[in-house]
């Protein structure tokens, strides 16, 4: 990532991985940092929940969907005996450590996204696990459903311009117009 | 509430989505994969569901088997925090062909098979809590029966003081069924492994 640094200056981390995707769907090359936030900007304002705002700065469905796969799998864990599970080794125990980590990873997502990468990962990982330690993820349900949170976390990016390929031909028309900074 | 400016709107990037999502993915399949082919143990804990298990043979050493009371959850829309009676029935290491676990869920049955095609299901630290376990043609070696539950030595756990407890070196019981509240595996491979939704629960007694 750091390798493609951009010559200007964006002191948010955030705009800067704005700036990677743009390059890597576009073509353009630094320009296209200006270009992306103008296209985002030539948007007309509109009137939005201030929950759909709040939802619109965060993975949202992906932090969510991993909250539920963890909470799925923790359910079926805790209503297991715990004293029987303690009698069979540590194995056992990490059965409910791994749902655990899957909740925190998704209400931290929601609450704290800015380190959603790492949580994606420790999600991923997470939910692979509790294949192995519980109840094979809840008979796969929890553990689709964490894969697939996990990953859209990870893919999720803030401050995106409109969708589709008008909008990138949008882009790239104005990338020479966009004055430099 | 509303916000009047259009706060700027992030999204799932599909390139991006796929630097993490495909291993995700081919890790998920590997692990079925492996776990399907009986190559990766899986560990079980399932408790307050009634469930199942039919197999055509179960063998295996270290077993014990004393009485015990297993409560419902109290979050149970059928039967909220019921005392059920059970007698836990424990196993170091035991095989088993020709597994079969049905759950069920509203009218279908969740239905789990493996250990049919040659290779048994293995499991180690097996615990089942039962109310019905009927087999055919059982055979024991090394059988204490009538020592305290709390003393038992031969299987990995021991039950409460003063009640009476069975355990043996070996056992093999044909035709099994049992009738249970929970189970639990410490570590269990099943080969051939497979999960299925379906209107009818396993072939055998009980259903």
């Amino acid at each position: 990532m750091a390798s493609d640094s951009t010559p200007e200056n964006t002191p948010d981390p955030s705009a800067s991985t704005a700036a990677l995707e743009a390059h890597d769907t576009s073509g353009t090359t630094a320009h296209s940092t200006t270009a992306d936030s103008t296209a985002a900007g030539a948007e007309k304002p509109r009137r939005v929940s201030r929950f759909a705002a709040w939802r619109w700065r965060r993975p949202f469905w992906g932090g969510l969907l991993l909250t539920l796969a963890g909470t799925l799998i923790m359910i079926m864990m805790v209503q297991g005996s715990l004293e029987v599970a303690l009698a069979s080794g540590p194995r056992g125990v990490v059965g409910y450590i791994l749902p655990a980590l899957m909740i925190i990873c998704g209400v931290l997502t929601l609450f704290s996204p800015a380190q959603r990468v790492f949580y994606s990962i420790v999600g991923l990982l997470s939910s692979l696990g509790a294949w192995v330690t519980s109840n094979m993820g809840a008979f796969m349900i929890g553990t689709i459903l964490g894969v697939t949170g996990s990953t859209l976390i990870f893919g999720w990016l803030p401050e995106q311009g409109p969708r589709g390929k008008k909008s990138r031909r949008r882009k790239r028309e104005e990338a020479p117009a966009a004055p430099a900074v | 509430m509303t916000e009047s400016v259009t706060p700027a709107k992030g999204r799932v990037r599909l390139r991006r989505w796929a630097v993490l999502g495909v291993p995700g993915v081919v890790a998920t399949a590997a692990l079925t994969v492996l776990t399907a082919q009986g190559a990766l143990a899986v560990s079980f804990n399932i408790s307050s569901m009634a469930h199942t298990i039919n197999a055509d043979k179960l063998s295996g050493t270290g077993l014990a088997q004393y009485g015990g009371r297993d409560r419902t959850s109290p979050n149970n829309p059928i039967e909220k925090g019921v005392y059920k009676n059970v007698f836990i029935t424990t196993i170091k290491d035991a095989e088993i062909t020709n597994l079969c676990q049905a759950v069920q869920i509203g009218a279908a049955y969740l239905k789990i098979t493996a250990g049919g095609k040659g290779t048994p299901a293995a499991a180690t630290n097996l615990a089942t809590d039962s109310d019905v376990l009927t087999g055919k043609s059982a055979s024991f070696s090394g059988l204490e029966m009538g020592r305290d539950a709390s003393e038992l030595n031969k299987s990995f756990s021991t039950g409460p003081a003063g009640t009476f407890g069975l355990q043996a070196d070996t056992i093999e019981v044909k035709n099994v069924y049992q009738h249970n509240w929970a189970t639990t595996a410490g570590a269990m491979t099943l080969p051939d492994l497979r999960i299925e939704l379906t209107r009818d629960g396993c072939p055998g007694e009980g259903n």
